[in-house]
């Protein structure tokens, strides 16, 4: 069973760092969909909500081209920073947080679009500067919707098998994470195992999602649009 | 003597099936200036492109000799260098911050709101002013509506603005709250002699605070 333990480890492991590159990103690129204009915003928008909808196959087939040894990145990663992506834990977590990262962008860009726009404009005419105001009122009223997105990234990123199989493997110890270990063992025929491991996950997913449960917004003095 | 404001601005709102056109011209010197309105006449809108919420599509602003925006001159101050102080209709408190947090946010202009407890003589002297004082820590949904008014004065006041313009600053209370808070404006504006504009479609408003009226309709004024 410690093969089980191993694997949780590492699923813990990349879900966690993908979900700190969709907080950072997604929250940011949120951001400047909800507040600002500019061309290509529906194009841009649809693609990045398409990991939603594709397969994650799909998906981990475009990543293989990119990050492979002829992609165009991975080309470039190799022959300047002697990186490879494939076949590696940081590999099955670009797969993790690109699958997921439509989660975090879409509630973050609810969040952000459901503010009432006059406490940004109060802040603003009372003289503080626009970074500022992002932190110290954007966010504070929005993070209740920000994070109920950042938790199912999380979820999702932990039950992640399609992609991450394509791009990082199934190497034990190395890039075999839950949901992939799930797979191997059935096919090995190691009912034991993948009973275990099945419960492992799903108790790690109905976690998160409770948690998750528990902050959807409220309506208590949030600043947030009551469109009940 | 040079006018205290020289407005002449205008802007196009195109909608769906209308299209509103908002189209003004002001000169006045008038300490106490309510622009007066139904409401959809655009004074809103008008007070908005003077605090720099909103831009005009042709025109130029001027305050005390000072040009706030100029289309031909290629001038547009952002609302952070106006020193304008706006009274929001709704009053817009911050919800997540509490009365004494709301009324020192412009005298920190750091990336992080300040925590409770923290002495500025500054903010002090407003709350006592206001008589705030007992509901320093209270948050915004606990307060009635004068008493949010009054913290809305203050946090405006607090960074010594150059004018206070106040959108429908009474409408949301009742009437003998109302006559109360307008005195109390009124003996405000002549203490700080600090310019006001004030947007209103209530008529005592006019009456027992202006010392000039402006009247807009349909964008205009008349």
């Amino acid at each position: 069973m410690d093969e089980a333990w191993i694997a949780l480890r590492l699923t813990l492991k990349v879900a966690g760092v993908a979900t700190v590159i969709n907080m950072l990103l997604g929250v940011g690129i949120a951001y400047l969909f909800a507040r600002k204009q500019f061309v290509g915003k529906n194009v841009g928008d649809a693609i990045l909500t398409l990991p939603m909808v594709l397969p994650p196959t799909v998906l981990g087939y475009y990543l293989l081209v990119l990050l492979g040894k002829h992609g165009p990145i991975g080309y470039f990663l190799k022959k300047y920073f002697d990186i490879n992506l494939i076949f590696t834990w940081q590999g099955a977590v670009i797969a993790a947080s690109m699958v997921s990262f439509p989660l975090v962008f879409k509630a973050a860009r609810a969040a952000f679009e459901s503010l009432e726009p006059q406490y940004e404009q109060a802040a603003r005419v009372l003289g503080v500067s626009d970074a500022a105001i992002f932190f110290r009122v954007t966010l504070p009223l929005a993070w209740r919707g920000i994070l109920a997105g950042v938790l199912l990234s999380f979820a999702r990123s932990a039950g992640e098998f399609g992609a991450t199989l394509m791009v990082a493997g199934s190497i034990p110890g190395k890039t075999q994470t839950l949901s992939v270990a799930v797979y191997e063992a059935v096919q090995a025929g190691q009912d034991e195992m993948a009973n275990f491991l099945v419960l492992l996950i799903s108790v790690v997913c109905m976690t998160v999602l409770l948690v998750s449960g528990k902050l959807v917004p409220g309506r208590v003095a949030s600043g947030v649009h009551d469109h009940g | 003597m040079a006018n205290l404001w020289n407005i002449a601005v205008s802007k196009e709102y195109a909608g769906k099936n209308r299209t509103f056109n908002l189209d003004v011209k002001i000169q006045s010197s008038a300490e106490r200036l309510v622009l007066f309105g139904v409401s959809g006449s655009g004074k809103t809108q008008l007070l908005r492109m003077l605090s720099g919420l909103v831009k005009p599509d042709q025109g130029s602003i001027e305050f005390e000799g000072k040009t706030l925006f100029n289309r031909n001159a290629a001038v547009n101050l952002s609302p952070q260098e106006r020193s304008l102080g706006y009274v929001f209709q709704e009053y817009a408190l911050f919800p997540h911050l509490t009365v004494i947090q709301n009324i020192a946010f412009s005298s920190n202009k750091g990336w992080f709101n300040k925590g409770q407890s923290f002495t500025d003589e500054n903010v002090e002297n407003w709350l006592e002013k206001f008589e705030l004082k007992n509901l320093a820590y209270q948050y915004p949904h606990q307060l009635s509506g004068g008493q949010s008014q009054r913290v809305a004065l203050a946090r405006a006041l607090v960074c010594q603005p150059k004018a206070l313009l106040l959108d429908e600053p009474f409408s949301a209370l009742d009437d003998g709250l109302r006559k109360a808070l307008r005195m109390e404006l009124y003996e405000l504006q002549k203490q700080l002699s600090i310019p006001m504009i004030l947007i209103s479609h209530n008529l005592d408003d006019v009456r027992s605070f202006s010392d000039e009226v402006i009247q807009i309709r349909e964008g205009r004024t008349i």
